[in-house]
Parts: structure tokens; C-alpha cells; sequence
């Protein structure tokens, strides 16, 4: 079985997860690699998928495992000649087994840039840190469940948090559990700012790594 | 609308929390595949307007093609542009972001020219919609120099009377070499520094193009001098008088003999145009999102009721062999995993089942459905399917007395063979459309919906059966054009009597509201006098009105009245001596074969295909 790990980045971080499949499968569909199908009355290709991405949530480790015959190498090639920008592949591996990434990812690491300006870098980045340190120090973190307004007890779902600044920006390093007990990162940041009594919006959210 | 943007400074990037606020994101952002580099240095930037959301527009096939011929031309470039849906509306508005290209993120008003596609007449107030956004004045006599040059094609263009002041020009027909004609004039004229009413008065030379005289008799002067020329040009006799050149001035005229008619653009031979064998994939899900191949343009059929099959005549048909490497080229380069063979009906092909069995087999390996949306009954013995899971078919009609009326040439026998053969190869559910409100339609017709779908019930092993009822629209240039249509309050009338009566068969039973097919009928024959309606509708808040959540039918109501309109003059009948305001623009087919076939309606008599026999409908194409 082939595993590749690919980008969803550039217009593509605001297509969701379902489209996400569907581009991805024509992909390699043009690409013309050859794949294993479902059997039935409406065959289709079958993928395995990382744990979804909330729309505007950008990542440079999503994962697709896949039936394949073809070399890493070769896959690699062959796939990115047909993708579109900001859904290459960044890398490959043949595995001897089968490998579901949704079933064995349970952690992700997000890189998450706060864009406040020059001058508010210092206060900010102050604010941030003391709030990530009382959350880890603590037991309860409370973050929106929804769009209903409700809220959840993430604490658990919260393996680490590092703030740092540079480049007129400040940074939040957070790693996150993912798939079936999941924290979404733009909650996450949410909650960390009404933590530390800040009020921005329009967070850049990456999910850099993906753990098992 | 703002000046906060410099007119030729991208919007992007857009701010990550405005494109988060709102629904489908993904629509506002570019960066789909297959999208053709900007040339910015090119001489025309042309945006291609859809007057709908972006999952509609996208699938279009005519601004496909109208996209790639335009992105081949060396000294033009074009990028599409949709309809926002209100959610992201109200963002730009509030934000101050005028309307953009979807691939650079430039303005629209930065544009030299803006082509809207007009596929129906509910998406005239979005035309409006996106103007405003755009910051681009509506009307064309209100457009300076800086503005863009707006433009229209399109199926509603033949009868373009009722938006003809919000454009400059309208081409009539198919556009491929029109388009081109237009974008080399607007070229030319860019380098000879040309003001735009140079380019007008040489867009007006252009066969299919119409440039609307405006309403204060400024641009009477350019369409004055080119009477002769556009006559010589297209051949049409000219001779006017004073009292008609000011009749001319909005296009109604006085007597049956119009003098200069704006004959329909047509491209004799497809093979000879490009066809887009690489479309831009949406980068969400689409309406009918998969390869389409267009078979043959036009229809010889000769449904009474259908504007299509008058206005696409002559048949062109794509060679076998280019509608094979189209097929394979598309599957190539998009990765879709579904064909469409596409055309008024598809079944009619000379070739259809040598193309089938030729590329199925290819198709079949590669994962690759093949569909065919448009088969009329009498072309489907059960040997391929018409398109999704199961089989959909319009009868239109439901007593043969009717369809004899309408020219549907179809006999219940083969209505219920077509559907016995359907369920006998596992396809249980069947959809059938009808119209209510065809001309001459008693309550025997409408019992007759009933009494077919119980002959069908029978037929198969509880099959499941839809029908889907919308009500007629009488249109310019068909031989029902004369003709009301149903009051709305029979219409409904009849719904509620088909839905109740259906549901005791178990059948399911959808219907199309009657109020916006009255709004259909009113702007599909109107007049210039509905421009100020469309306007006020428009201000009144009304955008997509295509979409159901949508329309709004108060607000329609309250504009004919303050505008003193009578809608019911527009949607009822129609002297057959009457001039009709539509006379202008010659579709190919003549007025006087449209009378003939009105007057067999009227006796029930039907016209054979004109494969066959040739019927005389002004085109000629048998005697070519």
C-alpha cells in the first residue's frame, strides 16, 4: 500500500473535506494511476484519508493511503504533474501492509500565526504565554462546541502549547488531539485568546504534523 | 460602491475571516485547475459574467467555450466571474470590495469588456446585482469612457428588449466567431486610440450583434450610419421612412415589415471551431459537474413550445471522430469519471449507437460512466441510459390529442415500451416531465397525466415514479408565441388537483412555483418599457431569484404597479397581425412558418421531423 502526504494550502484550504476527496481522486485520475476499486454497483476509488480539516484550516501533512503498484518515485512524479497547485504531494511511502491514516493519527501539531502588528507583538505575545502556561498548569480549558454556542471541556484534548514571536508575528505552536477525540485548532486559539483577555481574528491556522 | 481599491489593485488576498463568514469560501478564491495564466499586458481584459452562483455558472457550456477561445487569442485575456451569494454581497459591500476576476482578484470596472451570459430571464436582477458590486453603472448611456463596454449573449437574447438599456451590445446566436469578431474589433480600436463609440459602430458590422439604440436618442446617430452598411452586410433590404427610423429608435416597429432585422449569428461547421477539452474544475461540488460532449447543435423535431429547437436551426452536427478524441481529451485532462453526450436530443445523432459502443468499452476501463441527458422516448429501447440511477423522459402531455398539438410526435405505445423496457433492465424509478397550461390543454389533458402514470404503475414490479410539472412559458420565436399563458390561479388549481390525485396513485408529484413562471412570461416577451421594472425589482433587494429562497413575487408586483405596467398584456394572447416586439432580430426561422405551424396546433395536426421532410422554415438548410 502507498502513502503520500500532501498540501492543502493556497485556494485550496477553504475547499472542504468531501471536495478535498474529489479533487484528490481526479488527480489521479488524470495522473492515470492505476488504483484499487470498491466493487459494487458504483465502483470508486479507494483512499484512505488523514482525519479531516475544518474549512480555512491549511495543512502541509494531509495523508492518503492507497492500493498502487507504482514506486514512491514514480507516484510522486506521476501525481504532481496532474495536481493542482496547493494539493501536491510532498512525499511517499510503500508500506507491505494496509495503512489508514484516519484510524491511526490521534495528535496533530498546528503552527498558528497571529497576525497583531508591531506594536502590539510584546503585550501580545506576554498575554499568550501566561495563558498557555496557566492552561497546561491547570485542568479546565474551555472552548465553542459549535456554532449553537455551546461549549466543551478541552483540557484533555490539549497535549502542548508554545508561543514565540518574530517576523511582526506572533506564533502559537499547539498540538492537538485529532480523528476520533478531536480539537479543532481554530477553537483552540479561540479559547487561548479569550484566555488571555485578546480579541483577534483572522488566525492563520497550519496543521504542520500529523502523530500516531 | 468604494473607491477604496485602486481600479487595477487586486483584491487578493482576502482576508482569511471575511472569506470564513461566509458560505462556500471556496467560490470566491480562484486557483481552480485548468484556469488559463492572465495576460496582463493584453490588450482586451475580458470578464465573463455569469449571472449565478458559481456552481452553476461554472458548468455552463457555452462560457466554456466563449473562456477558451477568447485565452487563445494572443492579445486577449479572460476570466470568469460569478454571481456572489448574498452572505459574501453584504461583505463586500460592507468591506468596500468591488466585484473581481476570479483567477487575479482585479476589479471588474478595471476590465475593457464585461460578457454576460443571459440563460434566463429570472437572472436579469442579478446582471444588475453584479454591476453594482462591480461599481459599474447600470445604464449604457450612463457609462462613460472609462467604464467597461457591457455586453450580453445567450439564449434571452432573442428577445433582448427588456435589458437592452443596461448593454452596449447583445450577440444573438452562437458566439464563437462573433466573440472573436468582437474582441479583434475592440483590439484595433484600443491601438487606434478609438473611443468606445468607434468600437460600437464597428461591433454593429459584426453578424448576431445587436447595439440597442439608447433611450435619449444619443446613440441613434452611430446606428444611423450604419443602416446601409449593416444591410449590404447581411443583405436585408432596406428601406425606411422617417416615422419607421423613429419607431426603429426602440426597436417596435410599425408595420410587419421590419426593415432591418439582426439576423441570428450561426457557425455553419463545428468541427471547424475549438472545443474546451480542458474546463476549469470547480473547486466545489457543481450542478452536472462532469465532461460533456455537445453532439450537434439544433433540433429537427419541431416541438411547438420549445424556443430551442426554433433557435438553434439549422442541425450541425460534430463529426463521429471529434466527438470522439473530445471525449477522450476531456476525460484526459479533468479526471472525471462521467461523459455526458449532449445535444437538444441526443438520441438523434446519425451515429448514436456506433459512438456509444465505441467508447463505452474505453470509458468502461478507465471507470468512466457514460451519460446521455436528452433522449427523447422514441430514441430509448432500454439500451442506454439517459443519465443518474434512474430514467427520466417528457412526455410533456398527457393525452396523445395534446402532444399532436404541441408536435411531440410521441404515441403513448412508445411512452409505456420506453418504460416497460426501462424497469425490465432493473431501473425502477422513472421521472416524467409534463407542462400545464399548453395551449388548447382541457381537464381531459390534465386527467391524462393521471391516467398514464397509472398505465406505467403497471408496468413494472412497484416501479417508482416522479413527475415534475412546470408550467408553459409562451416564447418569442416558437409558433406558441401568440398564445397566454394560464392565469396563475388555474394553474395552482391544477397543482393541487395533479398532487392530490398522484399521491393516491403513489406517485410523487413536483411542481414549479406559477408565480415565477408568470414573472418568465412577462420578461420572455417583453419590451424596453420592463427595463425600470427589472431596475426596481432589483433595488427592492432581489438577487438569484433562480434559486427558490430567492424570488420574490411581491416585489415584482409592486414594481409593475409603480412603473404602471400591465403584466397581463404581456403574458396573454397575442394578434396573429400584430407586429411582436421581438420582430427585429431574425432568428432564421420566418414568422410566416411559425403562423403555419400555429394554425396546424390549432387543428391538432402534426409536422414530421424535418430531417425528412422539409417544411419550409426559412432556413434553407437542404438546398446549402
Amino acid at each position: 500500500m502507498l502513502l503520500f502526504e500532501f498540501e492543502k494550502t493556497g485556494a485550496f484550504r477553504y475547499i472542504p473535506h468531501v471536495d478535498m476527496l474529489r479533487a484528490v481522486t481526479r488527480t489521479l485520475r488524470r495522473a492515470r494511476i492505476e488504483c484499487g476499486y470498491s466493487h459494487g454497483f458504483n465502483p470508486h476509488i479507494l483512499l484512505y484519508f488523514s482525519p479531516p480539516l475544518p474549512i480555512g484550516t491549511a495543512s502541509r501533512c494531509e495523508q492518503c493511503a492507497l492500493d498502487c503498484v507504482l514506486s514512491a518515485e514514480e507516484f510522486l512524479e506521476r501525481y504532481n504533474r496532474a495536481a493542482p497547485a496547493g494539493l501536491k504531494a510532498l512525499s511517499a511511502a510503500v508500506f507491505p501492509y494496509p495503512v489508514n491514516p484516519a484510524a491511526k493519527v490521534n495528535k496533530a501539531r498546528y503552527e498558528i500565526v497571529l497576525n497583531t502588528g508591531k506594536v502590539e507583538i510584546k503585550s501580545c505575545f506576554a498575554a499568550l504565554s501566561a495563558a498557555a502556561r496557566e492552561v497546561l498548569a491547570g485542568d479546565l480549558f474551555e472552548v465553542s462546541a459549535g456554532r449553537d454556542g455551546g461549549v466543551k471541556e478541552a483540557r484533555p484534548l490539549l497535549h502542548d502549547i508554545a508561543v514565540r514571536a518574530g517576523g511582526g508575528a506572533v506564533a502559537v505552536d499547539a498540538v492537538l488531539s485529532a480523528g476520533n477525540r478531536n480539537l479543532r485548532a481554530d477553537r483552540f486559539i479561540e479559547g487561548l485568546l479569550k484566555r488571555a483577555g485578546l480579541n483577534y481574528t483572522g488566525a492563520d491556522i497550519t496543521r504542520v504534523t500529523l502523530y500516531q | 460602491m468604494s473607491k477604496s481599491t485602486t481600479k487595477h489593485q487586486s483584491v487578493y488576498p482576502l482576508s482569511r475571516e471575511l472569506l470564513l463568514s461566509c458560505e462556500k469560501p471556496a467560490r470566491y478564491v480562484g486557483g481552480e485547475y485548468n484556469l488559463a495564466p492572465v495576460k496582463p499586458d493584453a490588450a482586451l481584459q475580458f470578464l465573463l459574467c455569469f449571472p449565478d452562483a458559481y456552481e452553476v455558472g461554472l458548468s455552463n457550456l457555452g462560457v466554456k467555450i466563449l473562456y477558451d477561445i477568447l485565452n487563445a487569442l494572443p492579445d486577449a485575456s479572460c476570466e470568469y466571474c460569478f454571481a456572489p451569494w448574498p452572505d459574501f454581497g453584504r461583505v463586500l459591500r460592507e468591506h468596500q470590495i468591488p466585484l473581481y476576476g476570479l483567477t487575479s482578484g482585479i476589479p471588474a470596472r478595471a476590465f475593457g469588456m464585461l460578457g454576460f451570459s443571459l440563460q434566463y430571464e429570472l437572472s436579469y436582477t442579478t446582471v444588475l446585482y453584479m454591476l453594482d458590486l462591480a461599481g459599474i453603472p447600470f445604464r449604457a448611456r450612463e457609462r462613460g469612457e472609462g467604464d467597461p463596454v457591457v455586453i450580453a449573449g445567450g439564449p434571452c437574447t432573442v428577445n433582448p428588449l427588456p435589458v437592452a438599456d443596461f448593454f452596449d451590445l447583445f450577440v444573438i446566436g452562437d458566439g464563437e466567431s462573433a466573440i472573436k469578431e468582437l474582441a479583434e474589433a475592440y483590439i484595433a480600436n484600443k491601438r487606434a486610440g478609438g473611443k468606445k463609440a468607434d468600437f460600437l459602430r464597428a461591433a454593429a458590422k459584426v453578424r448576431g450583434v445587436w447595439v440597442p439604440d439608447d433611450d435619449s436618442g444619443q446613440r441613434s446617430a452611430v446606428s444611423g450610419q450604419l443602416k446601409d452598411e449593416i444591410a449590404t452586410r447581411h443583405s436585408v433590404p432596406l428601406a425606411m421612412t422617417q416615422n419607421e427610423r423613429d419607431s426603429d429608435r426602440n426597436c417596435q416597429p410599425t408595420t410587419d415589415n421590419c426593415p432591418l432585422k439582426i439576423k441570428r449569428a450561426v457557425e455553419p461547421d463545428l468541427d471547424a471551431l475549438p472545443y474546451p477539452v480542458k474546463p476549469v474544475l470547480p473547486n466545489i461540488e457543481a450542478v452536472h459537474d462532469r465532461a460533456v460532449v455537445e453532439l450537434f447543435r439544433g433540433c429537427t423535431r419541431g416541438c411547438r413550445f420549445c424556443q430551442a429547437g426554433m433557435i438553434y436551426r439549422p442541425v450541425r452536427e460534430r463529426g463521429f471522430d471529434r466527438c470522439k478524441e473530445s471525449a477522450f481529451s476531456l476525460i484526459d485532462n479533468t479526471g472525471y469519471d462521467e461523459l455526458s453526450l449532449t445535444s437538444l436530443s441526443s438520441g438523434d445523432y446519425p451515429r448514436i449507437r456506433e459512438l456509444i459502443a465505441d467508447l463505452s468499452g474505453a470509458l468502461r476501463m478507465r471507470h468512466v460512466g457514460l451519460t446521455l441527458p436528452s433522449l427523447r422516448l422514441d430514441s430509448f429501447s432500454g439500451d442506454f441510459k439517459s443519465g443518474g440511477g434512474g430514467l427520466t423522459f417528457a412526455p410533456e402531455a398527457g393525452t396523445q390529442r395534446l402532444r399532436d398539438i404541441i408536435n411531440k410526435n410521441i404515441t403513448e405505445e412508445e411512452i409505456l415500451s420506453a418504460c416497460a423496457a426501462a424497469f425490465q433492465r432493473d431501473n425502477a424509478s422513472v421521472k416524467l416531465y409534463f407542462m400545464l397550461g399548453l395551449p388548447f390543454e382541457t381537464q381531459e389533458d390534465i386527467d391524462g397525466i393521471i391516467a398514464l402514470c397509472s398505465k406505467i404503475k403497471r408496468l413494472g414490479k412497484r416501479p417508482k415514479i416522479s413527475v415534475s410539472c412546470s408550467v408553459f412559458v409562451p416564447k418569442p420565436h416558437t409558433p406558441f408565441q401568440w398564445c397566454a399563458q394560464i392565469g396563475r390561479e388555474k394553474a395552482e388549481v391544477s397543482q393541487r388537483y395533479l398532487k392530490a390525485e398522484l399521491k393516491r396513485l403513489g406517485v410523487t408529484f413536483h411542481y414549479h412555483d406559477a408565480r415565477v413562471s408568470e414573472i418568465e412570461a412577462v420578461l420572455a416577451r417583453g419590451d424596453r418599457a420592463l427595463s425600470g421594472v427589472v431596475e426596481a425589482v432589483y433595488d427592492a433587494g432581489s438577487v438569484l431569484e433562480g434559486w427558490t429562497e430567492f424570488f420574490n413575487y411581491e416585489r415584482w408586483t409592486a414594481a409593475f404597479a409603480a412603473a404602471n405596467v400591465q403584466p397581463e398584456n404581456y403574458g396573454g394572447a397575442r394578434n396573429l397581425t400584430e407586429p411582436l416586439p421581438w420582430d427585429f432580430i431574425d432568428v432564421g426561422v420566418t414568422k410566416a412558418f411559425l403562423k403555419r405551424e400555429y394554425a396546424r396546433a390549432e387543428k391538432g395536426l402534426t409536422t414530421e421531423d424535418c430531417r425528412k421532410t422539409c417544411h419550409g422554415c426559412g432556413l434553407r438548410c437542404k438546398s446549402k
